[in-house]
């Protein structure tokens, strides 16, 4: 797979002594319709912390209805765990005793609806099979998806997998929007992979036990 | 007789096995590091059971939320359950699910549909 090279000028360092700069750090990752942001090495307790925040009440907005939480969870953990087996920028980690994956995670709120943004580095040669997987998902009906991710399960998983190959279908399920994916170069051999999900904030039984 | 008793943890089911009832029972929410790590000794431990030859067994899932992985792991239990029950003759599943969850009820049809076993979905109050 060829990405054109990446012309952007590198950022200038973050002068993280100088408040005036920190400030703009913060005030970019506290934006009103960011809900909430990670950037770090993907642990299964950090995953664990990260879903408890999804449930917490937002002091500047509504609560999500239980449903939309569950979607929104489900999600997250699919998105987290996909960046700790397979981000390209990998990290030990002393606590959990080995290697995981680094990545961001970032949840935003419109009007409408919620958007859950995975990302992490990637080696090109795979994101090609991922774009084509998502293309593919894409293209499939809703009772079509569900048939799809029923036959995937019952393949046997590879070798040596500790996924099952299942989280895009699942993600595109649960969040009822197209995937939506992004493709950042960042050199010859790696791009930045962001993964979209958009979840409605009236779901289906939301609205059921309003009627 | 076999029991089994597996602490809940945040990611990991409870897992009990009750002799007296015949009846294994898993519930909390799944989603481990590694569902094979965390599945593959429980189905160890069934074909273990089975092999015994249990005059009956009732499955009960009282699951609030499992990821893809888990999901994968919870098909090769319920597939190696099915294959006792077509030669035996004495398993029954029971799904339970939160009755505003509509995605575990959507996962409770579809685990029922494709297996040749008694599945009863059972909704409950939240």
């Amino acid at each position: 797979m060829h990405l054109p090279p990446d012309d952007d000028a590198a950022p200038k360092p973050l002068e993280i002594c100088d408040s005036r700069q920190l400030y703009r750090y913060y005030e970019t990752l506290s934006h009103r319709d960011i809900i909430l942001t990670f950037k770090g090495a993907m642990s299964q307790d950090t995953l664990v912390e990260l879903g408890d925040l999804l449930a917490l009440p937002d002091s500047e907005s509504e609560v999500p209805s239980p449903s939309v939480v569950r979607k929104l969870f489900a999600i997250l953990v699919e998105m987290a765990q996909n960046i700790f087996r397979y981000s390209s920028e990998r990290m030990y980690l002393r606590t959990a005793q080995r290697e995981v994956g680094v990545g961001l995670l970032v949840l935003k709120q419109t009007e409408d609806v919620y958007m859950l943004a995975g990302a992490n580095r990637m080696s090109l040669e795979h994101i090609e099979g991922l774009t084509s997987r998502c293309d593919f998902i894409n293209s499939l009906s809703v009772p079509d998806l569900r048939r799809y991710f029923n036959e995937e399960r019952r393949k046997a998983r590879e070798p040596g997998a500790s996924g099952a190959g299942l989280g895009l279908i699942d993600i595109a399920r649960r969040s009822g929007h197209p995937l939506t994916y992004s493709i950042h170069s960042i050199n010859g051999s790696e791009a930045f992979f962001t993964l979209t999900a958009t979840v409605d904030r009236s779901s289906r039984s939301a609205d059921s036990a309003l009627s | 007789m076999q029991t089994l008793d597996i602490a809940a943890t945040r990611t990991t089911p409870g897992v009990i096995y009750d002799p007296a009832a015949n009846r294994l029972s898993l519930t909390g929410q799944s989603y481990p590091e590694n569902s094979f790590e965390f599945y593959g000794p429980i189905k160890d431990w069934l074909e273990e059971l089975l092999e015994g030859q249990p005059a009956s067994l009732l499955v009960e899932f009282r699951l609030d939320y499992f990821n893809t992985s888990s999901s994968k792991c919870l098909l090769d239990i319920l597939e190696r359950l099915e294959a006792h029950h077509q030669q035996f003759g004495n398993i029954a599943i029971r799904w339970y699910y939160d009755s505003e969850d509509e995605d575990m009820e959507e996962s409770g049809q579809d685990f029922g549909e494709d297996l040749e076993l008694p599945f009863e979905l059972v909704p409950c109050e939240s």
